[in-house]
């Protein structure tokens, strides 16, 4: 029966990840096909004098090779021109969906609608989740799609594998993301305070590794952050997903999913 | 056989407001009960508490013999509630929100929806964010009722319906009684408690003042008569037991009537009237002066 909860809130979400789905794929497509025509000689030559702090704030590391036969790599030009921040631009979805999940009901009060049927908090917002876990994995595996088509508009490709586990790796980013965004939302009950509180701390664990990535004495700051383990260059160059990176995302989107469960849980939902 | 409504000193405050006071209330089953009192006196406070939307601060309870907050699913279950303000999801039709529903619940009770929709001249096909906030209302009763639950939780139900629509809920409450159904109405309108609930809860302040017959209350009912006289008369031809003299300035008077009311008629007819009306007096002036905050006066 609370499968009707799912079913209803897909549908209540089509148009939001419809178009999160089109805007990000349609950049992704377009990085893809313009690889040729923009990431000849010149780029390969700005990104070769890019200071070396600035191309580890891009997961490059100094040692990369840059090139392919006689041009810039097809991994390098999609990370530095999508995959590096591509984590960010799922984060950013997993805020402005997570903290909209509960906050947005209390506010407009249709919480109150569902929460008089026979269905427990916990099970109402597992099952909200899980409309973002399934929606954010389509946007994850449209964004990996459309990459491909752009490329292969053009006749080159890529490794898919790589490329899949790549943009698997920042939907886990977006997994850990989302469970604390929830928590916010249920925490608040305001949408406005909750996205403020989650984007705040996206922002924190996106600057951390920024710093940690180009300031080397202050290197273990990194893991403090989730993008810390959100290494796209690495996987797309050798398929490697780090244990560790899965246990702490899968880990923070577990512990932050339970604790928005029993702040559900526990507030009292007022009108 | 556990009442439908068992309250423990049930007691919610927010912060330093005490919202809610050491409630101890009990509905029978099979009671249309009116739970009475002004606007802000604790009436949705304690409807919220009794489905588990809110915690107490102290007290406890139970809803057909189930503990509102360690069985609240078994309560709602059993139980189909309107909320005060009417929040429904805007893009769906009235027709997919009551699936949603009914899956919901597990049950089978859409065409019981529809066959209500239809008494109620509800249109389903339409998005709901194109309803009048009446049919918003309608189709909330709908949605509350449709399950046909044991306990039906209304708080404030009437609320932007039309006056045949009102009938028609009242109607369908007493059959809704008849199949055994317990009605707890929340209200601040006395005439809509006398004209369906057969006891009546009165709440104040927080605090549960009175629980009465409806029958009770009608004898302690106060009614205002505003009267027009042809000439001024003397406030010693109004002094009579059972009437309050509100105002009188000269030609007019405005009385509260308490008293036997063939007995006032009879004495009211020797003055000149020339007309006379009688204003719909608010809660307060009604009957609540019956009662302070103690109980009865």
């Amino acid at each position: 029966m609370s499968l009707a909860v799912f079913r209803a809130n897909l549908w209540f979400h089509r148009y939001t990840a419809l178009a999160w789905i089109v805007g990000v794929g349609f950049l992704a497509f377009l990085v893809g096909a313009l690889y040729r025509s923009a990431g000849g000689p010149d780029y390969l030559k700005l990104i070769d004098q890019m200071p070396d702090a600035l191309k580890a704030s891009m997961g490059l590391d100094p040692n990369t090779p840059l090139s392919a036969g006689d041009g810039l790599s097809v991994s390098i030009w999609l990370n530095t021109q999508f995959l590096s921040y591509g984590a960010v631009l799922f984060a950013i979805y997993a805020v402005v969906h997570g903290t909209a999940a509960i906050a947005r009901e209390a506010e407009k009060g249709t919480l109150d609608l569902v929460l008089s049927q026979p269905i427990g908090r916990s099970q109402f917002l597992l099952w909200r989740e899980l409309v973002f876990v399934v929606s954010s994995a389509v946007l994850a595996l449209a964004t990996a799609l459309t990459l491909v088509a752009g490329l292969a508009v053009i006749g080159e490709t890529t490794n898919i594998p790589y490329l899949l586990l790549t943009v698997f790796q920042a939907w886990l980013v977006a997994l850990a993301v989302a469970g604390y965004s929830f928590a916010f939302s249920c925490l608040f009950l305001s949408t406005a305070k909750a996205a403020a509180a989650a984007g705040l701390l996206t922002t924190a664990f996106y600057a951390i590794d920024i710093v940690a990535r180009t300031v080397e004495r202050v290197s273990w700051l990194g893991n403090l952050s989730l993008f810390h383990f959100y290494e796209p260059q690495h996987v797309l160059d050798t398929g490697e997903l780090s244990w560790i990176g899965i246990a702490v995302c899968g880990g923070v989107a577990i512990g932050a999913t339970a604790a928005a469960a029993v702040i559900f849980q526990r507030r009292d939902i007022l009108t | 056989m556990a009442p439908a409504i068992q309250t423990f000193g049930l007691t919610k405050s927010y912060g330093p407001v005490l919202a809610l006071d050491g409630l101890q209330l009990t509905v029978e089953q099979g009671d249309i009960f009116g739970f009475l009192g002004p606007n802000g006196a604790g009436k949705t406070t304690t409807i919220r508490l009794l489905l588990d939307f809110i915690r107490p601060s102290s007290g406890r309870a139970e809803i057909l013999g189930h503990d509102t907050q360690t069985e609240s699913l078994a309560v709602r279950r059993r139980v189909g509630y309107v909320p005060g303000d009417v929040s429904l999801y805007d893009s769906m039709t009235g027709e997919a929100l009551l699936d949603l529903l009914n899956r919901l619940r597990g049950g089978d009770s859409l065409e019981q929806g529809r066959r209500l929709a239809n008494r109620l001249d509800l249109a389903l096909h339409r998005r709901i964010g194109d309803y009048s906030s009446g049919m918003r209302q309608k189709l909330a009763l709908v949605a509350a009722l449709m399950p046909q639950p044991e306990l039906l939780v209304l708080d404030e139900p009437t609320k932007g319906l039309d006056p045949l629509v009102q009938q028609e809920l009242y109607t369908i409450l007493h059959e809704e009684q008849k199949r055994g159904c317990t009605v707890f109405l929340s209200s601040h309108n006395l005439p809509e408690v006398e004209k369906v609930c057969n006891r009546v809860g009165i709440v104040r302040k927080g605090k549960l003042v009175a629980v009465e017959e409806v029958e009770a209350i009608k004898h302690k009912k106060v009614r205002m008569l505003e009267l027009t006289f042809s000439r001024p008369v003397a406030r010693e031809d109004l002094v009579m037991e059972g009437v309050e003299i509100r105002s009188l300035d000269g030609n007019h008077a405005q009385l509260a009537v308490l008293g036997h009311v063939p007995d006032i008629l009879r004495r009211l007819v020797e003055l000149p009237i020339e007309d006379f009306e009688f204003p719909e007096a608010t809660l307060e002036d009604t009957f609540m002066k019956f009662y302070d905050e103690g109980g009865e006066r």
